[in-house]
């Protein structure tokens, strides 16, 4: 599950054994999280799971109170300006300062990165349909996602750092985003990160997926592992049950009488052959969702 | 009082307590500013002298317990959609507001009364405060969302001082302020009461009439909207073509001054244009320029001293600073104002520049606002000292002193721009709670100073003052350097400045109170140079926590 | 490329892109030799990760459905590849049902349908044969 091999590359962000807490509450507990360059990565989770605080200590916003985090080899908060000038960033609240006016912060905001590509924050206003004269106060929440979006991409960064994206958006916006996302993974070698309540848009980017639970990591693998190691059966057994018989590592149960619908993680020959021992009959078998591994996960914890 | 003012009378106590005593304790300590001086050189029998005195400190104290009862009270947006009638909520605020002022003027006055032991009465000043409450009311609800306001506020202002001054007989007299014939406002005359009344209710119906108009969603001013679009814009062709920042640190700068630091000058200006409209508007009664000179020099001086309170606001308001974030709750389409300390959001933080160069880019940016303000004054003492000139008489109370003119506005100019600049950067705001002891030695430091400035009757105070501050810039300046944060030859510069700066100063006092005057002067250079070494550690601990 | 993708079902969506274009493939509507849309263009259209297009094309690639050229992108394959072939009899298969079954529903038997069939052919041949004696 977690494959950081000595011969594959650094990975881009490297978090250990990270833990945070605010006032005596555990926001991050012991976290390990490898992400690898060249993908899409989905931080999954529930609101207060502790994304925000994850990807604020990948930004060096927050000092890793144990363990360590590495962004591109160093440290975020030691180095700030080596590892976000790399990096684009939009935040969850979509927060830039209200009184400047479009153009104003294109212009404030290409000074801090030698690597801005000025005809493509051009092209990407024209796309977006911004006004340059508008003031940032008087925008739409649509309008100021794009904003934040054209400006953490128009620097062509290697790692773009993504919170909550999608959060609050009608489907046009959202859909300059995931575009957003797939142009930027096409580019050679740059990376994504993303965390995400809306799973459907996970099941589509998302190449590793790590799901975080009340500050914990509960799964953290590729996203085709994951889909392919849970199964959904239906059983049909020879008489009424009040209660099911266990299954090879089956996380949710339901059903009444004869028939019972596992959803199970486990590998698919294993299910039916307990299928068959326990002379059970399947009637029906499919590929849950992220949606539903995500929640009977988050429930089994 | 029905329950939707008893709701909003605890959801305003609740939420606002801090932004309601803050201005009030502020007036507070400027009043005793003024006049704790005053007491220990015991002018309690001329009184008349302080008449004048008492006018502006009437008019500042004022001003603050209105902006501050404004301030807390905030705009009625978030309001509109509750289930009470347009004029039941402005009239909560309207006339609740007149009810806070009284009372804060009110207590004031009586707090001057006890310090001072002399009779100044509550009946007209509190009359005044309530109208001018009032008229600040209209302006601050019936926004025109176009400059038209700057004019206004300032005719609105003009002709409410005037008849202030009239009613303590300034305005009918030749010998301005110190006239003997100037008196106390302590009778209310009919007159009085009929204008008070009729423009108590002017203002109130204007607010609800444009209140009503914002929320049923009108425009007010359909004739001024036509204002708003072609007006701002005819310099729009100009901001087209934006100044490529030179570096990232300089595009900072940038940011800090426009977010915070440029209300500082544009507020002296703003006084300043206020302070000489009044002295020109004032001539025309008196026909010679001495009285008018006499009214600018005061106010001058008025802006010099208060000078700091104008940073403290600055520096305050902006811990209050806002950011506009989506708005956290299910469909709505608007984005909020939020409080985020000094508007440093997440998106700034995530802007690659370090901390240094983010410290240097602020102190830059204040440097610029209290370097603008001091020209701007000392312009103001320049255009004074070129009207005594004309007029052939002296400036102001100073004609007949022994003091230079010119050394004393350059000194009083310069002391209140270190000032203010140390006041802009006050660290210990940046994150109060993680801040080591030596970002806590500015306040009380300054605090002393002030006090010991106003009242020598206890020099040692002053020498202590001086030690702390020492202490604490030595330990800043080798904690910065060694940090890294500053550079060896930086430090020196700065401290050879600063010790040059000191004896320019000192040599601008007069003689027999040079040595009073240096120790107050080095803590005053010495808490300016403080930001220098103490920003940087401050800000870390305000990006990363 | 006509391609939609279905939200819920479970189907992983590089297995719904295959199925996809082995249908336009069996059904004409992408001809032997056409290109298809790059990796990047198609991920773009579906919204969908590049790798997962990848993937569905390199397993098109792996049954032979598809070539890739080395520089130059993505194809159908020329020969018809067994798999291509199956998805042909299926849709053909489809059609002959729906005609058995509307001729017999209007009073055809299979005799009527065979000969209106022949009949049918040799119309077409005529009208080729008038065709070339033109040119």
């Amino acid at each position: 599950m977690n494959n950081a091999n000595s011969t594959s590359p650094r990975p881009v962000v490297d978090i250990r054994n990270l833990s945070r807490n605010f006032d005596q509450k555990w926001a991050l507990q012991d976290v390990s999280l490898q992400i690898p360059q060249g993908g899409v990565f989905g931080l999954i989770g529930s609101n207060g799971a502790g994304k925000t605080t994850l990807i604020k200590h990948i930004l060096g916003s927050h000092y890793a109170q144990t363990g360590s985090v590495r962004v591109f080899g160093m440290d975020p908060v030691a180095s700030p300006v080596e590892v976000l000038s790399r990096l684009g960033y939009m935040s969850e609240d979509r927060d830039i300062p209200g009184w400047m006016r479009i153009a104003e912060i294109i212009n404030y905001t290409r000074a801090f990165y030698p690597s801005w590509d000025t005809h493509y924050a051009e092209e990407l206003r024209e796309l977006f349909d911004l006004d340059p004269k508008a003031r940032i106060r008087d925008l739409s929440r649509g309008q100021a996602a794009r904003v934040c979006l054209l400006l953490a991409l128009a620097h062509r960064p290697e790692l773009l750092v993504l919170d909550e994206p999608s959060s609050g958006l009608d489907p046009v916006v959202r859909r300059d985003i995931l575009t957003a996302i797939v142009r930027t993974i096409a580019e050679e070698g740059r990376t994504v990160v993303f965390s995400s309540h809306l799973l459907d848009e996970v099941e589509r980017l998302a190449d590793r997926i790590a799901i975080l639970h009340e500050g914990r990591i509960v799964l953290h693998d590729q996203l085709d592992l994951v889909r392919e190691s849970f199964h959904r059966v239906t059983l049909r057994f020879d008489e009424a049950l009040s209660e099911p018989p266990p299954m090879p590592g089956a996380i949710d149960r339901q059903g009444s009488g004869q028939e019972w619908t596992y959803l199970c993680r486990s590998d698919r020959e294993q299910l039916l052959q307990a299928a068959k021992r326990l002379s059970a009959a399947v009637v029906q078998e499919s590929s849950p969702s992220l949606d539903d591994i995500f929640i009977s996960t988050v429930n089994r914890n | 009082m029905n329950t939707i003012h008893a709701t909003l009378t605890w959801e305003y106590l609740a939420r606002n307590r801090w932004a309601l005593a803050i201005p009030f304790l502020l007036a507070v300590a400027t009043a005793l500013l003024v006049l704790l001086p005053l007491k220990s050189l015991d002018f309690s029998s001329n009184a008349r002298e302080l008449v004048g005195l008492q006018l502006v400190l009437l008019w500042a104290l004022i001003f603050i317990v209105i902006l501050g009862v404004l301030d807390s009270q905030g705009s009625l947006k978030p309001l509109y959609s509750k289930p009470i009638s347009t004029t039941g909520l402005v009239g909560y605020f309207f006339w609740g507001g007149v009810l806070l002022v009284a009372v804060q003027v009110a207590l004031l006055i009586l707090l001057c009364r006890s310090l001072l032991g002399i009779a100044w009465p509550f009946a007209g000043p509190i009359l005044f405060a309530v109208v001018f409450w009032g008229w600040t009311q209209v302006l601050f609800r019936v926004s025109m969302r176009t400059l038209l306001w700057v004019p206004a506020t300032l005719v609105i202002f003009a002709a409410l001082l005037y008849w202030s001054m009239y009613r303590h007989g300034v305005a009918a007299t030749e010998g301005g302020m110190i006239d003997p014939s100037v008196h106390y406002w302590s009778t209310l005359t009919g007159l009085d009461i009929v204008i008070a009344i009729a423009s108590l209710l002017a203002t109130f119906s204007l607010t609800t009439w444009r209140v009503t108009c914002d929320r049923s969603g009108r425009p007010a001013w359909p004739a001024l909207g036509n204002v708003r679009t072609h007006w701002p814009t005819s310099n729009k062709e100009k901001t087209q073509v934006l100044k490529t920042f030179v570096s990232a640190q300089s595009a900072y700068e940038w940011f800090d001054f426009r977010n915070k630091n440029a209300s500082l000058p544009l507020a002296v200006l703003a006084e300043l244009l206020l302070i000489w409209f009044i002295a020109f508007a004032i001539y025309p009664f008196y026909g010679n320029l001495r009285v008018s000179s006499q009214a600018a020099f005061s106010g001058t001086l008025f802006v010099v001293i208060t000078q700091f309170v104008a940073a403290v606001f600055v520096h305050l308001s902006a811990m209050k600073g806002h950011s506009v974030q989506d708005y956290q709750g299910p469909g709505r389409e608007q984005r909020q104002r939020k409080p985020v300390p000094f508007g440093i959001s997440q998106f700034l933080k995530a802007l690659p520049l370090s901390t240094p160069q983010i410290a240097s880019a602020m102190l830059r940016s204040s440097a610029r606002a209290a370097g603008g303000a001091a020209i701007l004054i000392f312009a103001s003492f320049a255009l004074l000292g070129g009207l005594s000139w004309i007029s052939g008489d002296g400036v102001g109370y100073l004609s007949d002193s022994k003091f230079n003119y010119w050394k004393l506005a350059f000194a009083m100019t310069t002391c209140s721009m270190l000032l203010t600049f140390a006041v802009l950067n006050l660290t210990c705001l940046y994150a109060p709670r993680r801040a080591s002891w030596e970002h806590w030695v500015a306040p009380p430091v300054l605090l002393l100073s002030m006090l010991t400035l106003w009242s020598p009757a206890f020099p040692f105070v002053s020498f202590g003052a001086a030690i702390i501050s020492l202490f604490g810039l030595g330990f800043a300046t080798a904690k910065s350097v060694k940090r890294g944060d500053i550079s060896w030859s930086n430090t020196l510069l700065l401290w050879l400045a600063g010790a040059g700066t000191a004896i320019c100063l000192i040599f601008c006092l007069p003689t027999d109170s040079r040595l009073m005057g240096s120790v107050l002067i080095a803590t005053l250079v010495m808490l300016a140079l403080f930001p220098f070494f103490s920003t940087a550690s401050a800000l870390r601990n305000l990006r990363t926590n | 490329m006509q391609i939609h993708l279905e939200a819920k079902d479970g189907v992983p969506i590089y297995l719904q892109v295959m199925q996809q274009i082995k249908y336009l493939i069996a059904s004409g509507r992408l001809q032997p030799g056409e290109e298809l849309p790059s990796i990047r263009t198609l991920a773009e259209q579906l919204l969908v990760n590049p790798n997962t297009i990848a993937r569905a094309y390199r397993e098109l690639e792996l049954a032979g459905v598809v070539e890739k050229r080395r520089t130059a992108g993505t194809y159908v394959s020329e020969n018809g590849s067994p798999l291509a072939r199956k998805e042909r009899l299926k849709l053909i298969n489809e059609r002959i049902d729906r005609l058995l079954v509307e001729a017999f529903q209007m009073g055809f038997d299979l005799d009527d349908v065979l000969k209106l069939v022949q009949k049918s052919q040799l119309a077409i041949d005529h009208q080729k044969q008038e065709q070339r004696n033109h040119e």
